[in-house]
């Protein structure tokens, strides 16, 4: 049941209402902050005023003798744990730091960094508790640009760290404090004899700021340590069990102690893998012998929770004058945030994807600086990367006065191609891609006016597989009650329902889908890395076959006829005629109806870890409009195309492409962090971190190219991170159309554009 | 036979060979040979519980492994190792402590 081209699907491609809908429009549905529980406590984090000092004491005694005070809890009461690496769904990192950055240790490295939690009878005594402790600090200068950082004269954040070098030829960092973490280095081909045979060369440097993913819902955490040393705990995250396991990391507790309940979660995109309350509240809970609960201001996501890197970058390119790509190289630097752990790896290996080079090296950098330690955001690392190289290809385009799609084409990738570390690739749909848009009526429509523009640029992301697990149930009534263990950002209880209901033959209303918590399902990998409907599905066509293999056996036993000659088709289970010349055929509720008296209800169980999940590329075309006076862009006409594999609800998948697109724009005008000399964050809260809202963008265009993906039953690729990755290169390149100016840092704002447009004097 | 591609930065432990071509049924079988063939790679790709390390991701025939270790390998398979892809990458010579 692989696809290779598109089959007529009954449920896969409709856009049925989700199972989850009417809850969340009526408000009905719980997320982290509607939990309260018997004598329940509230937990408030004291946290830094610095963005760099040593704790030289903290005293807590006033807070604990405030009445309503439980418990207070510092680093001193998580245990000492081995360095290592941990899975925290989107990527690895070491307890050692997780703890550190829960509760700050001998230091605070960015401001906000949480110093030490209280836990009291309601959040204003909380609140006031934290107001009596006293925390003696060395202030220390602080860096928060990625290449002062680098420098040999920046402050050190750790005094401990050295420079892993994963590079040809380069030599070992000396052993020194650095603040660079790791060099690594992706090469294929000879760079230098690719640069002597072009005909033109470029190179340019480029900057992006940090961006937060802007969720609405803030990161929560309540936790309840019973008598029993078992751990209970509700959050609003994107993977149970990979905070699950974190928690037992730090807390040195046995995974199979700890029940992870997922609330509803209001968005992630990458930013709600990590913990940063639910150990703290774990402690207090242990302490108090109470349920705790905690949960986020605004200002406190901002400060301290993973937003992505900011970055500098230099790519430079070599061309034939007909277009053809002889070399390419990258510079990438990317600040990892207090903590080594940039997503500069993934960045590197996005960074060229598109295109086949046969010659060209990448150096990556993670570097550490004082700001919150960074966390995945939608295709961690390729929005910037694409941004520098996608950027650098529309000046070459206009070098050799070409179309900037045809220099793309005319380099594609395509299935038997090499990618940046010299491997082969699959089918993928780069070329579908890039000929899409060429082709699409945007693209070759007229624009009209003054100061207006129009970019194009290409992305591209890995998708992920990971590991999903499902249980379904065949209820007497012909329903399926089916079990899932990944939380639903992104409508996957209707994709997940909606693929078991065409594996069986059934509509999606025939299926209930459950969320259920880390104890009631075998184990899910986090709902990241444009995965889900992938594995998901891939756990959905097993748990469907297996139901219908048994049905098929039950009907051959009630029929008394051999299972060789049952059939399932389209819902029905059918066998040969009776001798009477009458058909053997029953409707799946007809035989769940039988299947009490002929040995009982169905239950199946299904784990898949499948690998076929395939690549993604995307292609964005944007018109904007530039005002001369203000320095606003307005975006006039946006249209994201995709290759999508098999969209299994449209919808969704739309909404995933606007979404990712809409978050671009933002990078690419308006969102940054504001930091100031000594490392305070300025602009903590929606009001200056400005997110493009509704009312500042037109409908975002969707084109669907659906190339199936051969290694999955319905053809599915991930969709939800590669629309992210190429807005903000088409509108940078859309801006120099339309004012004739070249920009080479995000967020391009309204006082940037001025600063270009208006007399420098 | 499998033929695993050797990043750059680690030919230095394979005299220079960008592919090494070794026996094996499984990747842990094929990390043996390669380690047999060329003595330090196995500590390069796998953790203190002869897992593969954080940091790295083995495709084989383009596929990125989730099965670790007892991944099939193929006869003529094309092994390649590569940075792993997620949002933070672990750095072994970087930790604390």
């Amino acid at each position: 049941m692989v696809a290779t081209d598109k089959p007529a699907y009954r449920v896969v491609g409709t856009r049925p209402i989700r199972p989850d809908g009417t809850d969340k429009v009526t408000g009905r549905a719980a997320f982290g902050a509607d939990i309260k529980l018997e004598g329940m406590l509230y937990g408030a984090i004291l946290r830094s005023p610095h963005a760099h000092a040593r704790v030289r004491r903290i005293d807590t005694s006033k807070a604990e003798a405030l009445p309503g005070v439980f418990a207070v809890a510092t680093n001193a009461d998580f245990p000492r744990v081995e360095s290592g690496s941990l899975n925290i769904g989107e990527g690895t990192a070491n307890p050692v730091w997780l703890i550190d950055n829960l509760l700050a240790g001998e230091k605070v490295l960015y401001h906000g960094h949480a110093v030490a939690a209280v836990a009291a009878v309601d959040q204003h005594v909380a609140e006031d508790a934290l107001q009596l402790i006293d925390v003696e600090y060395e202030v220390l200068p602080a860096v928060v640009d990625v290449r002062e950082a680098m420098l040999d004269t920046a402050p050190i954040l750790h005094d401990d760290l050295r420079t892993a070098v994963r590079a040809a030829g380069v030599p070992a960092a000396p052993d020194r404090p650095t603040n660079i973490a790791l060099h690594m280095r992706l090469e294929k081909g000879d760079l230098e004899a690719g640069f002597a045979d072009a005909d033109v060369v470029i190179e340019r440097e480029y900057e992006t700021s940090m961006f937060h993913q802007g969720y609405i819902e803030p990161q929560n955490g309540s936790a309840w340590w019973d008598q029993d040393d078992n751990i209970t705990i509700w959050t609003s995250v994107q993977g149970s069990f990979n905070t699950r396991d974190q928690l037992a990391a730090v807390l040195k507790v046995d995974p199979s102690r700890i029940k992870v309940v997922p609330m509803e979660i209001g968005g992630g995109f990458g930013g709600k893998n990590p913990i940063y309350l639910e150990p703290v509240a774990a402690i207090l809970s242990r302490k108090s012998k109470r349920p705790v609960k905690m949960w986020m201001s605004r200002d406190a996501v901002f400060l301290a929770t993973g937003p992505t890197s900011a970055t500098y970058s230099r790519v430079k390119i070599g061309a034939k004058r007909d277009g053809t790509f002889t070399a390419a190289s990258a510079y990438l630097a990317f600040e990892a945030g207090a903590y080594p752990g940039s997503p500069v790896g993934a960045g590197a290996q996005c960074a060229f994807a598109p295109y086949s080079i046969p010659n060209q090296t990448v150096d990556g950098f993670d570097v550490v600086v004082n700001g919150p330690k960074t966390a995945a955001y939608r295709a961690p690392g390729a929005p910037a990367a694409a941004y520098a190289v996608e950027a650098t290809i529309n000046e070459l385009a206009e070098m050799l006065q070409m179309d900037p799609m045809d220099v793309r084409l005319k380099n594609a990738s395509r299935e038997g191609t090499t990618n940046a570390v010299g491997a082969p690739w699959p089918t993928i749909g780069a070329e579908a891609v890039m000929q899409a848009v060429k082709n699409h009526p945007h693209y070759t429509s007229e624009l009209q006016g003054e100061d207006v523009g129009r970019g194009v640029a290409l992305g591209f992301w890995f998708n992920g597989g990971m590991e999903s697990s499902g249980t379904a149930s065949v209820q007497a009534d012909g329903r399926v009650s089916l079990i899932l263990g990944t939380v639903d950002i992104g409508g996957s209880r209707a994709s997940m329902a909606m693929q078991l209901a065409e594996v069986l033959g059934l509509t999606m209303d025939d299926v209930n889908p459950h969320v259920v918590d880390s104890d009631s399902v075998g184990y899910n990998a986090t709902t990241g890395g444009s995965r889900v409907t992938f594995q998901g599905g891939w756990v959905m066509h097993d748990l469907g076959m297996a139901i219908r293999q048994q049905m098929q056996a039950r009907a051959a036993a009630m029929w008394d006829v051999s299972p060789d000659d049952v059939e399932y088709h389209d819902g029905y289970i059918a066998g040969p005629n009776e001798v009477s010349g009458t058909p053997r055929r029953l409707s799946f509720k007809e035989m769940a109806a039988k299947l009490p008296a002929t040995g009982g209800l169905i239950t199946v169980s299904a784990t898949s870890r499948r690998n076929t999940q395939g690549p993604a590329f995307a292609g964005h075309i944007v018109d904007l409009k530039v005002d001369r006076e203000t320095g606003k862009v307005q975006i006039l006409r946006y249209t994201a195309v995709q290759d999508v594999g098999t969209a299994i609800h449209p919808s969704y998948v739309e909404g995933q492409i606007q979404g990712g697109a809409v978050q671009g724009i933002g990078m690419a005008l308006s969102e940054e962090y504001v930091y100031d000399d000594q490392g305070h964050l300025r602009n903590a809260s929606f009001l200056d971190y400005r997110m493009p809202v509704a009312n500042d963008l037109p409908m975002i265009d969707v084109q669907m190219v659906e190339v199936p993906n051969p290694g999955h039953p319905f053809g599915v690729r991930g969709v939800g991170e590669v629309p992210i990755v190429p807005p903000q290169a088409a509108i940078r390149n859309a801006l120099k159309d339309a004012i004739g100016v070249n920009f080479y840092r995000t967020p391009v704002s309204p006082r940037v554009i001025l600063d270009e447009l208006l007399p420098k004097d | 036979m499998a033929v695993v591609h050797i990043p750059a930065h680690w030919r230095d432990r394979t005299g220079g060979r960008a592919t090494v071509e070794v026996q094996g049924r499984n990747l842990r079988e094929v990390i043996n040979s390669l380690d047999a063939a060329c003595p330090g790679m196995k500590a390069l790709i796998t953790d203190e519980s002869g897992d593969v390390r954080g940091e790295i991701a083995i495709a084989i025939n383009s596929e990125i492994t989730e099965s670790g270790m007892l991944e099939p390998v193929p006869e003529g398979a094309e092994v390649f190792l590569v940075p792993a892809i997620g949002g933070g990458a672990q750095l072994e010579s970087a930790r604390p402590g």
